[in-house]
């Protein structure tokens, strides 16, 4: 800051005679203070957004309009709500609504507490080598591609050789086949993801428990409080934010159920259960070239995502003041 | 308070310090054996019998240990020409990414800078208001950029979640006394950021080459979506159609009349699949374990708002 106040200084001393004009202060700014540096820097960031995200942003219209691939955009005709109203109409809606929600909400109330009871029981250990070789192994399915998971879960999971099924045959269960049937897709989706996810999302937790001031365990301590009693006074308080922060982003992105990872563990037989909105929208727009229809369900749902985002956010800033902004 | 009940609490808090460090103990053994196993499964299995494999006598040690499964891979020409192109994308694009990614992220970080505000807020709307997946695709279909080798490069290449990371980390590092230093020397922005600020934020620097690097190698959706040919696939397309060809070819095994030959090829095939998911995943095992540090550090950065 005080190589700026000098700058101030004469500025402002100018400023008493004459109010420098607004090409000045530009100029100002740019060449004495060498800002035209700063914006070089992010220049090449800046002109990739606007490629690569606001003008798709501007491409949204084709939901509007009857969109061919061979035209340009302002060419085609407007529709206006046509194809939201076919969505809403079209028997895809209420599967895919409840699908997603259904999926996104078992994903996040039981993906949840894992990472952090895991957190804290790394953090209530004591013998620290053995927190750092437990951190090191959870972390690492996070570096397995999902391609690789959904063929591991393929492989552990199939109903003939998978060592599941051969645990089941042998304790006199009939084998299941897990990937197939549309009553397992969502168990399997949840609770793979918690074998991959738990020790990466734990890490966050970790971090804000390490950052205790251990003078409030000595002080919990001399006042005579169990180890249960720490946990609940001081280990959970001190993660709430990083908590309510991690839960806010979840909710908002609600219907924003991992595309690949569910597309990659469809069969054609559990559809009923795995056909959600990421999906849906790749199989009308890419595969069957219907553009202007998928985006129109696109857009629907990041629309309602990005209420949902607002509006638990205006809760959280009440009850909790924790705000994403 | 007298002496007997001081002492009678520590011996009680003692006490429960013991089984409560034992019961620990015994969760985070537990939690290593659910991820570890599976993993070792895969890499014995690849290395054994298929027969034991597919019969389910696998458990703990390899059994009959054979290469072949390997052998086969090495001669599989579309798999290694997956493995160059995903080297390519994962080295190029993770250096690409994140140098663009360090430099925007400076200027943002520097609280006089007057474009910091709208270009924060510009970027900060694409996190949860997007064009959507067909937009977008229009968008690069009509840049030419479908089916070259630029495109996983290009698609998604700057995150803004990795751009507020490394906005916070010049935030909480920027050194005010070097920078005051810097500007007294009549050192430009420029003489700043790249002489003095980068040589001191090596760590963010690794950070960011590695999660870009990390996420190019194991993403499979964008190539899906742009890249039909095989010249310019990714590992990851290459491993998908192994791996989902051989559950095709399980499915239709019952119907099909030379089943011996078929067999065979199963045999094979179930042992490729192992030899393939380990190879793919082996190049990010090692870089995970060498740079894990700066893993958790970019992941623990990012949950600090600022």
């Amino acid at each position: 800051m005080q190589p700026n106040k000098s700058v101030m200084v004469t500025n402002g001393g100018s400023k008493s005679k004459a109010k420098p004009t607004l090409f000045q202060r530009i100029k100002h700014r740019l060449i004495t203070r060498g800002e035209w540096q700063l914006y070089l820097l992010i220049l090449p960031v800046v002109v990739y957004f606007i490629i690569f995200h606001y003008a798709p942003m501007y491409g949204i219209q084709i939901a509007f309009r009857n969109y061919s691939i061979t035209k340009p955009i302002l060419d085609a005709k407007w529709v206006g709500l046509t194809y939201f109203e076919r969505f809403i109409k079209s028997p895809m809606f209420s599967q895919l609504f409840k699908n997603t929600l259904v999926l996104s909400f078992y994903d996040l109330f039981v993906g949840f507490p894992f990472p952090v009871i895991f957190a804290v029981v790394l953090n209530q250990t004591q013998s620290k080598r053995l927190v750092k070789f437990t951190q090191t192994v959870t972390f690492a399915p996070y570096f397995i591609s999902m391609v690789v998971l959904v063929g591991m879960l393929h492989l552990f999971l199939s109903p003939t050789s998978g060592m599941v099924n051969k645990l089941l045959e042998t304790i006199g269960l009939e084998p299941v086949y897990f990937m197939a049937e549309a009553k397992w897709f969502r168990h399997v989706y949840v609770f793979s993801h918690v074998w991959q996810r738990t020790g990466y999302q734990a890490i966050i937790y970790f971090a804000a428990l390490t950052s205790v001031d251990p003078g409030l365990y000595e002080a919990a301590t001399i006042d005579g409080a169990t180890r249960l009693e720490k946990i609940w006074y001081i280990d959970l308080p001190s993660i709430t934010p990083t908590l309510v922060t991690m839960l806010l982003l979840a909710v908002g992105r609600v219907l924003n159920v991992d595309t690949q990872r569910t597309l990659l563990m469809q069969a054609p037989t559990n559809l009923v259960t795995s056909e959600i909105f990421g999906t849906y929208v790749y199989k009308v727009g890419l595969i069957n070239a219907q553009f202007s229809y998928s985006t129109a369900i696109d857009l629907f749902k990041t629309v309602i995502n990005l209420t949902l985002l607002i509006i638990v956010n205006q809760i959280s800033k009440k009850l909790t003041e924790e705000s994403l902004w | 308070m007298s002496k007997m009940s001081v002492t009678g609490r520590k011996i009680r808090s003692s006490r429960e310090d013991m089984v409560f460090e034992i019961l620990t103990k015994i969760l985070l053994i537990i939690a290593c054996l659910i991820v570890l196993y599976p993993l070792y499964f895969i890499i014995i299995a690849s290395i054994s019998n298929p027969d034991y494999v597919i019969s389910g006598k696998l458990s703990l040690f390899p059994v009959d240990v054979t290469f072949s499964g390997y052998r086969k891979i090495f001669k599989f020409k579309n798999l290694m020409n997956g493995y160059k192109n995903s080297f390519f994308y994962a080295i190029v694009g993770g250096a690409v990414s994140a140098a663009l990614t360090l430099f925007a992220a400076y200027p943002l970080s520097k609280n006089d800078f007057s474009g910091r505000k709208p270009f924060t807020i510009f970027l900060l709307i694409t996190m949860f208001f997007q064009g959507g997946m067909i937009p977008l695709y229009i968008v690069v279909n009509k840049l030419g950029l479908r089916n070259t080798p630029y495109v996983l490069l290009i698609v998604n290449g700057i995150q803004v979640w990795n751009l507020l990371v490394t906005r916070s980390y010049f935030k909480t590092n920027h050194i005010e006394s070097l920078s005051e230093a810097a500007e007294i020397d009549g050192c430009s922005h420029f003489g700043y950021f790249f002489k003095i600020l980068l040589p001191i934020s090596k760590p963010i620097i690794i950070t960011m080459v590695l999660f870009y690097a990390v996420w190019q190698w194991n993403d499979f959706f964008r190539a899906m979506i742009y890249l039909d040919k095989p010249d310019y696939q990714p590992l990851q397309i290459v491993l998908k159609e192994l791996l989902a060809t051989a559950q095709i070819s399980s499915a239709i095994y019952d119907l099909m009349e030379n089943q011996e030959a078929l067999t065979e090829m199963l045999r094979a095939a179930e042992q490729m699949k192992y030899g393939v998911i380990v190879m793919a995943t082996l190049p990010m095992m090692i870089v995970y374990l060498i740079m894990q540090e700066y893993f958790v550090q970019g992941i623990t950065m990012g949950s600090v708002k600022g």
